[in-house]
């Protein structure tokens, strides 16, 4: 019946099918081209950050007098002046944004856990209008926020940002963390449930600790996406107290004066270096984020 | 048993009724009280004796006549600023001072019947009540006398001082009465005789008096009301009103004016402090205060004291007639009362005549076995699962409260006037604004090329991301993608900051790179050039590798199966068709997901505008969101910026759902 002939396994790909002497050495040309265009492109690329570097390390009578000039003397005071400037920006928006980390992993979590395990009326149509909310885009409700925040007395405190941070960064989380939980065995949590766990039990006791990979992408990709936000901030905090690093960075001119670049530069170097500590741990996850989320959108 | 449904109909018919009758009261009321926008600061106002038609002159060349209601009934443009208006008993006749230096006497249609020309600016007029004579004052201190059948003065007087204000009364025998910059104010008989002249504290803004001319009220540069008797000139009454009233003469038109009803029992005070007072006629004591929001330029009475009306040199003429506020105010607490009682006792009758149909009749007892059930039932599972429900009621209600309700609110008030404290239904002139708005265009002109623009640079991480697959060594591969991503550690704002830099006329690398390599010519303000702002913000992050696409393109490209390629090389397929045949084609859905995005980002781009050029130079670089962000944060602006909001959150629904139906999408491969 069946032929059990060819199982159609694929060639292998290591193997080359015409090896003349004349093919390798066009292959191995082309080789060539792609890593130097590659390199071309990765050095173009990498300009404004060498920039930003070569810029902090030195003083202004060196940037206008000598701009081809290597940092001599080098200016690593430029970066004690940049990290006062930059610190307490750096301070509030890490413990803004973790504990709008910790809302949203929670929070996305349990909700993405119900929505992947439970059976309940109506859990179809509740999720598709969580959704919905992916469609909704920042411009239709940045002003109505910005006046309901202000109403409900929140401008110029840190719950500003923390709540509509938190609100907002479930929906993707939700998504995220469904369709995790769903490729989870089914039979853990029947097991559970035959050993008497409640609810929140399954979800604390068996569902999170099967999750850390994906709870990790989503603090990594919030706490980014929070790092980053500029317009959200600029509106709601008033207080340089409070401000967050993104905001705090175009209030330079006031503090070193118009034209003070190596300051500057070092400061935009400092606010730099918790993203660079987060990648150089996190860099994995946050691929794996933006990479799960484009195949599910 | 036929006799029960019939019985039932018409019970339930009688309740229907009664609940209709209750809340089909508050139609039969019509309003008292009007408010408008003239455009322009009114300069005065005047009253029929019932308030039926309500004049309005404005500065920018208008006087229009109103209904009790606030329609318009006719308008009339002189060649200048409206300063003074009135009209007769019946308003069947207006007279209009302009600073076109005539006077101009309406039909009721608001035709001109004639005008009276002088050689001064023209400052105030005067009906009388039947509209037979009309008293009117220039800049050149004259006074006229004006008869309605010619149009031409039966006497003029000139005084020692320039006359602001002039007022009107009387049946049978018409006197006027004028007050002048002297302090003065003066009684003329209907032969011009001057009967009494009155001395006041300052200088007189504003005279009025009632019906029979025994009560004359003044109100004076000094903050002061006056109430003189008409018939020897003695005060009765003087007082200084609760907050103080300081003005210089050039704020004279609306430092303080005065109106009285033709029984004198009640006179209408605005300021400048935007102040209205209520006063009793008989003793000056405050019977009432409003606010108007901004300095006070003309308040009028009619002649029943029932209409009151003042207006602001912000351009709003408010309207009232305080016996249908009074009646208004009655019947909205009589619907409630009607209400309160009214719902209780339909709910209970129509709970008692369903259970006893429930109960008592066949049809009755069919229908809750077969309707009620299901719903009990779907409620019954509901409550079962009421953990699930517990358990995502957080996520539900930060949503609620921070993404469905502002959502909901920006929707809903871009059809308003918003200020973010008051909220005036505006219906679609919002919308018409926004057509009518040049920097909206401007900024979709803009966004449009941006759009286009992040579509083409997509094409860089596609290129790369074929390269970095096309080369042998899976380690290499790697590294060179993780290189690739390292912009990724650079926060967006400092990106952008230092693309600020690059561009920078003086120390810029772009400029300095130019001059190194003999290129001076080309050197210039990058960001500051009408012509190069646009593409050199285009231009920022060049050469648009963009990590996130380039993570997502090449990730689409590695879940190709192998066998593809193989096949493709054993067919001898060269590298391009093969991208043209397969790469492609099985990238489409990453392609389409990356176009939406580009297309939502370039839709709000706000960023990388606000931190460069902030709209600049002129209005060269503007985007929607940019004049969204404006509109709320310089104007107060919210039902604009709301109504752009609205705009383009339908554009960008409209381009994704064009996207994801017409965009051809996975091509279906057998592996």
């Amino acid at each position: 019946m069946a032929t059990t002939t060819s199982p159609s396994k694929p060639l292998n790909s290591e193997m080359p099918i015409v090896a003349s002497g004349d093919a390798r050495r066009r292959e191995a040309f082309g080789q060539f081209l792609i890593l130097l265009s590659l390199i071309v492109l990765l050095a173009l690329t990498l300009v404004p950050i060498v920039l930003m570097i070569f810029f902090s390390l030195k003083d202004n009578g060196q940037i206008y007098g000598r701009f081809w000039g290597m940092p001599n003397p080098v200016r690593w005071e430029n970066y004690s002046s940049g990290y006062a400037a930059m610190s307490r920006y750096i301070t509030n928006t890490l413990t803004y944004s973790s504990i709008s980390v910790l809302g949203v992993v929670f929070l996305s979590s349990l909700t993405g856990y119900v929505f992947a395990r439970h059976r309940f009326p109506l859990k179809n149509q509740l999720y598709l209008l969580i959704l919905a909310l992916l469609m909704i885009p920042g411009v239709l409700t940045l002003i109505p926020s910005f006046v309901w925040v202000k109403q409900l007395g929140l401008l110029n405190t840190p719950w500003a940002v923390i709540l509509p941070w938190t609100a907002g960064g479930q929906v993707f989380g939700i998504l995220l963390c469904r369709t995790f939980f769903s490729t989870l065995p089914q039979e853990l949590f029947e097991s559970g449930r035959l050993d008497g766990a409640t609810e929140f039990q399954l979800y604390y006791r068996i569902a999170l600790p099967l999750s850390w990979p994906i709870i990790v992408t989503l603090a990594i990709m919030h706490l980014v996406g929070t790092y980053n936000d500029f317009i959200w901030p600029l509106l709601t905090i008033s207080s340089s107290e409070m401000q967050v690093v993104s905001v705090g960075l175009t209030q330079f001119t006031t503090q070193f004066g118009v034209t003070d670049w190596g300051p500057r530069m070092a400061a935009y170097v400092v606010a730099t270096i918790p993203l660079l500590i987060l990648f150089m741990f996190g860099m994995r996850y946050y691929i794996r984020g933006i990479t799960s989320g484009a195949v599910k959108a | 048993m036929p006799g029960l449904p019939r019985l039932r109909h018409i019970t339930l018919s009688l309740i229907f009724i009664a609940c209709a009758a209750i809340f089909s009261l508050p139609a039969l009321a019509q309003s008292g009280q009007w408010e408008q926008q003239i455009g322009d600061v009114v300069y005065s106002t005047a009253l029929s004796a019932d308030g039926s038609v309500q004049i309005v002159g404005s500065r920018n060349n208008r006087a229009a006549a109103y209904d009790a209601q606030g329609n318009l009934l006719w308008e009339f443009k002189p060649g200048s600023t409206v300063w003074g208006v009135s009209t007769s008993e019946d308003g069947q006749w207006t007279a209009v001072a302009s600073e076109d230096r005539n006077v101009y006497l309406l039909n009721a249609q608001g035709e001109q019947v004639w005008a009276f020309r002088s050689t001064r600016i023209m400052l105030d007029v005067a009906v009388s009540r039947d509209g037979s004579r009309i008293f009117a004052s220039d800049e050149g201190r004259i006074v006229y006398f004006l008869d309605r059948e010619t149009g031409e003065p039966l006497w003029q007087a000139t005084l020692s001082n320039i006359a602001d204000r002039v007022t009107i009364y009387g049946g049978s025998t018409i006197r006027a009465i004028a007050g002048n910059r002297d302090s003065q104010v003066i009684l003329f008989g209907p032969d011009g005789k001057q009967l009494w002249q009155k001395q006041l504290s300052d200088s007189v803004l504003s005279v009025g008096v009632n019906g029979n001319g025994t009560s004359v009220v003044a109100g004076t540069l000094d903050g002061k009301v006056t109430l003189i008797n008409g018939a020897n000139s003695d005060t009765v009454w003087q007082i200084e009103l609760p907050n103080e009233v300081v003005c210089n003469t050039r704020e004279s038109s609306n430092c303080v004016k005065v109106a009285i009803s033709a029984d004198a029992s009640r006179i209408l005070v605005g300021t400048i402090n935007g102040d209205v007072y209520l006063l009793n006629g008989t003793d000056g004591s405050i019977v009432q205060t409003q606010t108007a929001g901004a300095p006070v330029t003309s308040v009028s009475i009619s002649r029943d004291g029932q209409t009151l009306m003042f207006a602001t040199r912000e351009g709003i003429v408010n309207s009232t007639n305080t016996a249908v506020a009074a009646a208004e105010f009655a019947a909205a607490q009589e619907r409630q009362r009607n209400l309160t009682i009214g719902i209780p006792v339909a709910l209970l009758l129509v709970l008692a005549v369903f259970t006893g149909w429930v109960r008592g009749t066949e049809t009755g007892r069919n229908f809750w076995t077969v309707q009620i059930r299901e719903p009990r039932e779907f409620l019954v599972r509901v409550w079962r699962s009421r953990t699930s429900y517990i358990l995502i009621a957080p996520t539900i209600i930060l949503l609620l409260i921070f993404n469905y309700y502002p959502a909901a609110s920006g929707l809903y008030h871009s059809f308003t006037e918003w200020d973010g404290v008051k909220t005036e239904w505006a219906g679609l002139s919002q919308f018409q604004a926004l057509l009518n708005s040049q920097y909206f265009w401007i900024g979709v002109q803009n966004a449009l090329i941006l759009a286009i623009a992040a579509f083409v640079k997509l094409c860089v991480p596609l290129f790369v991301a074929e390269l970095i697959f096309h080369i042998r060594s899976t380690s290499l591969q790697y590294a060179i993608r993780t290189m690739f991503i390292i912009p990724l550690v650079v926060p967006g704002v400092v990106g952008i900051l230092l693309w600020v830099n690059i561009y920078d006329p003086n120390i810029g690398l772009l400029n300095q790179t130019l001059t190194l390599l003999g290129l001076d010519d080309l050197t210039r303000s990058w960001l500051g050039d009408k012509t190069t702002a646009l593409p050199a913000i285009i231009a920022i992050g060049l050469p648009w590798v963009g990590p996130f696409a380039l993570l997502i393109f090449y990730g689409g490209l590695i879940s190709i199966p192998q066998e593809l390629f193989d096949a493709a090389k054993v067919d001898g397929a060269t590298w391009w068709t093969r991208f043209w045949r397969i790469d492609l084609p099985l990238l489409m859905s990453q392609v389409k997901l990356l176009v939406i995005l580009a297309f939502i980002g370039s839709v709000q781009e706000f960023q990388s505008i606000f931190l460069t050029t902030g709209g600049g130079p002129g209005s060269s670089t503007y985007t929607p969101a940019l004049e969204l962000y404006y509109q709320a944060t310089r104007f107060n602006n919210y039902g604009l910026a709301s109504a752009m909001g609205t705009v383009l959150f339908i554009v960008i629904l409209g381009g994704t759902i064009i996207n994801l139906r017409y965009v051809r999408s996975q091509t279906e491969y057998e592996a």
